[in-house]
């Protein structure tokens, strides 16, 4: 008699579980909206506390340690239908913490698979810990920022200026969760972003955290379709006025509605920060006066991504298939408003392997974008991305290429040497690394003099094009040159353009003879299955760039780069009320100073 | 012209006086027939190296320069303390003028000098309204962009206050140095109110002159005969908010940015209120966030790392706060240039980088201002010599008569401060006075520092100010 197989419970991977959609003000018949997002299944103790996030939840303003809550338990049915009916509850939401606690757990872990998952690999957080520390309710304040120096997420509450409003918690919006969540990340990614810069550096960071928050929504659908429904219940959706009142007049493509609200006290007033509404203008991109403010900055490449992904989703319904006046249902909108979110985000965080490693630029990650997303998708017929997306930026000034498609070249393949390079040591090895560049400082234009290190070497899996898996290895490496003030003259600049006058290294006024400045440079390699170079993105020590970056940074008075950098985006986000005190403030990167104060600076 | 310079002052001489960290200027003008004196500031935050703050108000160094003072102008000719400029409330400014808790303070012995003429910002205007946006016309509603109206000014000292309450029972918890430095800043910035109340009642009312930029300073051009008297700054809010008009204009979220971002006015109410939580929290006055959720019977080990970290973070957050709130009242700094027939002397209090811009670029008349202040013969070093506080293109490019020790008509420079006092700290390029602003001073001016070596008994600086 055969033996009937042993019945086995495999545990599932995934859990889906629900989360506040926005915030706990944007509700659904008297409840807040809820819905629902896939995390890792992983053992976690009280906290609750997983293999990434830890969350403390401890009240450094009222001194006070909450209980740590166990996580729910995700895979009973009937404990998650628990746990939902509670976190639904504006009454029970307001007076339970634990509640809190999870739900930002929960937010941090969806959106840390959705990197994982669009990068193909795991990816490590800026401060070198594997746990990053959660703390949802850190202090009363207006505030919400992560901290390196701590290994922290820091969520603040402060009372609503509306009246009868009572206390806003800046962890129960998903918005701000998912801002600060990918502001980790990136720095992860690249931790030189958070370095002073160019005007562009510190504002990316902000723009790309918007970009992740407001398109990670429409990861969820219920949600999508439940802030998109018309007002007079028509279930259908017309090519004329499409991102009128309709879109525009959503939350879904603003930022911390709840926030913004309670800032300002105001009942009508809006979301903190709505670049969709920034109408287009070349000039807007060249003008730091009004528009070097990071978040400000910021809002011009998010304004231009935000512009270009309704422009993608209107292709993607009507395109040449149907007549404008064609109504379209409701669904299909949210449909494809969803699958394109989908593409958009990965697009974006795949494009951050495609971005230089040292003093990003808006049109680098525009190139960025559109190289990543030919990688994955060469057939572009259905969004028609890559005409789309450069259009729009080039309608705000960010010109990345002239008119064609915005890519970055292929490496010199046939000058490159790979003897004595092993491919497999080059998927882990930093010394394996080094060596293929040492042997081909030339066609990639190394600089000899500077000193070099290969930073992590990162082996990732992704699907190609064909739906096979690929085998990608992503190596970043970082080039400085200190010199000293009087040796500026000597040093000779690659030509901004082929062909044109190379530029000598302006020396910044007021700088002594003997201070010290160092010259930053580095590049992303990347490597096919094979061990060969895919892409050699970067710029050198040497670059006509270093003139524009030691300018910004004597603008900045960020020249000499003693200050700590773990309140950045403590100060960045304090917004810009506090703008006076930047002048006197040691830790402050300052790229939020109009032009013309900060070259008045001593 | 020349009836002006018939009857104005022959000779001009300012005593800067060493009064560690902070102002206290006396300028005497000798006139045919009497002399009369200005004081521009009497405040100290201290000496070098002594960092905590000395006593507000009887402090024996004050008082020893009060007395001076009265000596000084009673034994010049028919010697009157003509006025007083208090040019903002700040403690390194108006300090010298409390009267002390027995009457026997430095105020007290200014007070009896009976000064003709007090001059103040249009902030300091009594029992003005709290949203005021100063004198004169100009854009009704709008936010309160510079941070300058009477009720702002209240909030960020009541923020200051509260701020003092808490690192002082905070000790623990913040960083050391940050303690030090929340207190030294916040105590600069408490309101002074015994030294505000003698400055409001040492003339009659009719006797003050509440400035702005543009403004005249009817009292203090009477007071001192043959002498032109431009204000400067600071601006009113109306003046300011015509900068944002055309942007107004073509933007329609541009109020609702200002709003968010800008408006320094609602922000010091937000951070007031939020500072005012804490302190209740921290001295257990109000039930916490969720008085019935419990705290563990022991703190988990792994957690504790982050809480002291937390802890210190607040003390930082709290640091910048005061910061930003001494630059609120900075900027509120009278700007007064002093004319006698072609000698120009310039006294900008503590005037940062946004009052600046305001006067040399967006006024009506800033093209005048320029060329006014291109023939500075006298310039007193704003701010003590920080950073953004002596503009280095538009202001410091414009003096024509700077230039190496041999040039005829050499530009003298004052420079009223104690070194080691604030910023610099980590080799940050923050220290007061900033070194290379000083370095440039030594170059290109006569520098006349209270920091510099004088002879025992010596309480100021002496600077002849030739008139031409």
């Amino acid at each position: 008699m055969p033996r009937s197989p042993v019945k086995r419970d495999v545990p599932p991977r995934e859990f889906r579980v629900p989360i506040i959609a926005q915030d706990p003000e944007i509700r659904s018949r008297g409840a807040v909206l809820l819905d629902h997002v896939e995390i890792l299944n992983e053992s976690c103790a009280p906290g609750p506390r997983g293999a990434r996030v830890y969350v403390v939840d401890y009240d450094a303003t009222h001194r006070k340690l909450y209980e740590p809550p166990r996580c729910p338990a995700f895979g009973n049915e009937k404990a998650l239908r628990e746990y939902e009916k509670r976190l639904g509850d504006p009454q029970e939401l307001e007076r339970k913490p634990a509640l809190h606690a999870v739900n930002a757990y929960v937010t941090i872990m969806s959106v840390l698979g959705r990197f994982e998952r669009a990068l193909g690999r795991r990816i490590a957080w800026g401060f070198g810990g594997h746990q990053i520390h959660v703390a949802p309710h850190a202090f009363a304040d207006a505030n919400a920022y992560y901290s390196e120096e701590d290994h922290a997420l820091l969520f603040g509450y402060f009372p609503s200026r509306q009246r009868g409003r009572g206390m806003v918690f800046s962890a129960l919006s998903h918005d701000i969760v998912a801002h600060e969540t990918t502001h980790a990340l990136l720095d992860g990614l690249r931790d030189r972003y958070t370095d002073p810069s160019s005007p562009d550096q510190a504002a990316f960071h902000e723009a790309f955290a918007d970009v992740a928050a407001i398109l990670s929504v429409f990861s969820m659908r219920p949600a999508v379709e439940a802030l998109l429904k018309p007002k007079d219940s028509k279930p259908t959706v017309r090519h004329q006025g499409f991102e009128g009142a309709w879109l525009r007049g959503s939350p879904l493509l603003a930022m911390a509605e709840q926030f913004g609200r309670a800032l300002d006290g105001a009942p009508h007033r809006g979301a903190l920060r709505t670049s969709l509404l920034l109408e287009p203008d070349p000039a807007l991109y060249g003008d730091l006066t009004n528009f070097g403010e990071p978040h400000r900055r910021a809002e011009i490449l998010v304004a231009a991504m935000l512009r270009a992904f309704v422009d993608m989703w209107k292709w993607a319904l009507w395109g040449s298939r149907l007549p404008p006046e064609h109504p379209v249902p409701l669904d299909v909108v949210v449909t494809e408003g969803c699958e394109l979110a989908e593409r958009l985000l990965t697009m974006a965080i795949r494009a951050i392997d495609y971005a230089p490693v040292v003093d990003i630029q808006f049109p680098d990650f525009v190139r960025a974008l559109v190289t990543a997303d030919k990688e994955v998708f060469p057939r572009d017929d259905k969004y028609d991305a890559r005409r789309i997306l450069p259009a729009h930026f080039r309608a705000y000034g960010i010109n990345a290429d002239g008119n064609g498609e915005p890519l970055w070249e292929p490496p010199p393949g046939e000058d490159l040497r790979y003897d004595h390079i092993h491919p497999e040591a080059l998927r882990h090895d930093p010394n394996e690394v080094f060596r293929f560049l040492w042997e081909n400082r030339k066609p990639l234009e190394l600089d000899e003099e500077a000193f070099t290190r290969v930073q992590p070497v990162r082996p990732c899996v992704r699907q190609g094009p064909d739906g096979f898996w690929l085998q990608e290895t992503v190596c970043e490496y970082v080039q400085t040159l200190t010199l000293r003030a009087r040796d500026f003259g000597s040093i000779q600049l690659k030509p901004r353009q082929p062909g044109a006058r190379p530029e000598r290294l302006r020396r910044p006024d007021g700088l002594e003879d003997d201070q010290e400045v160092t010259l930053k440079g580095g590049g992303v390699l990347l490597f096919d299955e094979f061990g060969k170079l895919k892409y050699h993105i970067g710029s050198g020590v040497r670059s006509y760039r270093q003139n524009d970056r030691l300018d910004a940074l004597a603008v900045s008075g960020s020249l000499q780069e003693s200050r700590g950098r773990h309140r950045h985006f403590a100060m960045l986000h304090r917004g810009s009320a506090t703008r006076w005190a930047r002048g006197i403030a040691p830790s402050e990167p300052a790229h939020g100073r109009k032009k013309p104060m900060r070259t008045e600076a001593w | 012209m020349a009836a002006a310079k018939k009857r104005g002052p022959r000779k001009a001489t300012l005593w800067a006086y060493d009064v560690g960290f902070g102002d206290c200027l006396l300028l005497e003008l000798a006139y045919p027939n009497a002399t009369r004196f200005v004081l521009f500031d009497f405040g100290s935050k201290g000496a070098a190296k002594n960092r905590k703050p000395k006593k507000r108000s009887g402090d024996g160094a004050l008082l020893k320069i009060a007395l001076d003072i009265e000596q000084r102008i009673k034994s010049a000719k028919k010697g009157t303390l003509a006025a007083i400029v208090a040019t903002h409330r700040h403690q390194d400014h108006i300090s010298g003028f409390m009267p002390g808790e027995t009457g026997k303070g430095p105020g007290t012995v200014i007070a009896r000098l009976k000064p003709a003429v007090v001059v103040q910002p249009w902030t300091d205007t009594p029992s003005a309204p709290g949203t005021w946006r100063g004198p004169g016309k100009g854009l009704a509603n709008g936010a309160d962009v510079l941070g300058i109206t009477p009720g702002t000014l209240g909030l960020v000292h009541r923020f200051a206050e509260l701020a003092e309450i808490q690192t002082e029972s905070s000790s623990q918890r913040f960083a050391a140095n940050t303690c030090a430095g929340i207190l030294s800043v916040a105590s600069n910035n408490v309101p002074n109110l015994p030294a505000v109340k003698l400055l409001e009642k040492v003339v009659p009312k009719a006797k003050h002159d509440y400035v702005y930029a543009g403004a005249r300073a009817k009292n203090l051009e009477r007071a001192l005969p043959g002498v032109g008297v431009q204000v400067l700054a600071p601006p009113t809010l109306h003046q300011y908010a015509d900068l944002f008009r055309s942007y107004a204009d073509s933007s329609p979220e541009y109020w609702k940015l200002r709003a968010n971002l800008s408006d320094e006015g609602a922000f010091w109410q937000q951070m007031t209120s939020l500072q005012a939580l804490s302190v209740s929290a921290t001295n257990g006055e109000r039930e916490t966030l969720f008085p019935r959720v419990r705290s563990p019977r022991r703190v988990p080990l792994a957690a504790r790392w982050v809480m002291s970290r937390l802890d210190r973070d607040r003390g930082e957050s709290l640091f910048e706060l005061v910061r930003a709130a001494d630059s609120v009242l900075n900027n509120t700094s009278v700007v007064l240039l002093l004319k006698i027939g072609k000698t120009r002397l310039l006294f900008p209090g503590d005037a940062q980088a946004e009052e600046w811009e305001y006067a040399l670029s967006h006024s009506k008349n800033s093209a005048t201002i320029k060329k006014e202040l291109a023939e500075t013969d006298l310039y007193k070093v704003g701010h003590h010599g920080s950073l953004n506080a002596t503009p280095k293109n538009s202001l410091w490019g414009g003096f024509k008569k700077k230039g190496g020790a041999g040039k005829r008509g050499r530009l003298k420079t004052v420079l009223s401060t104690a070194p080691g006092y604030f910023g610099g700290k980590g080799g940050a390029e923050t220290e007061v006075p900033r070194k290379t602003l000083v370095k440039e001073l030594k170059a290109s001016s006569t520098l006349y520092s209270t920091n510099a070596p004088r002879a025992a008994g010596e309480l100021a600086v002496r600077v002849d100010v030739p008139l031409a």
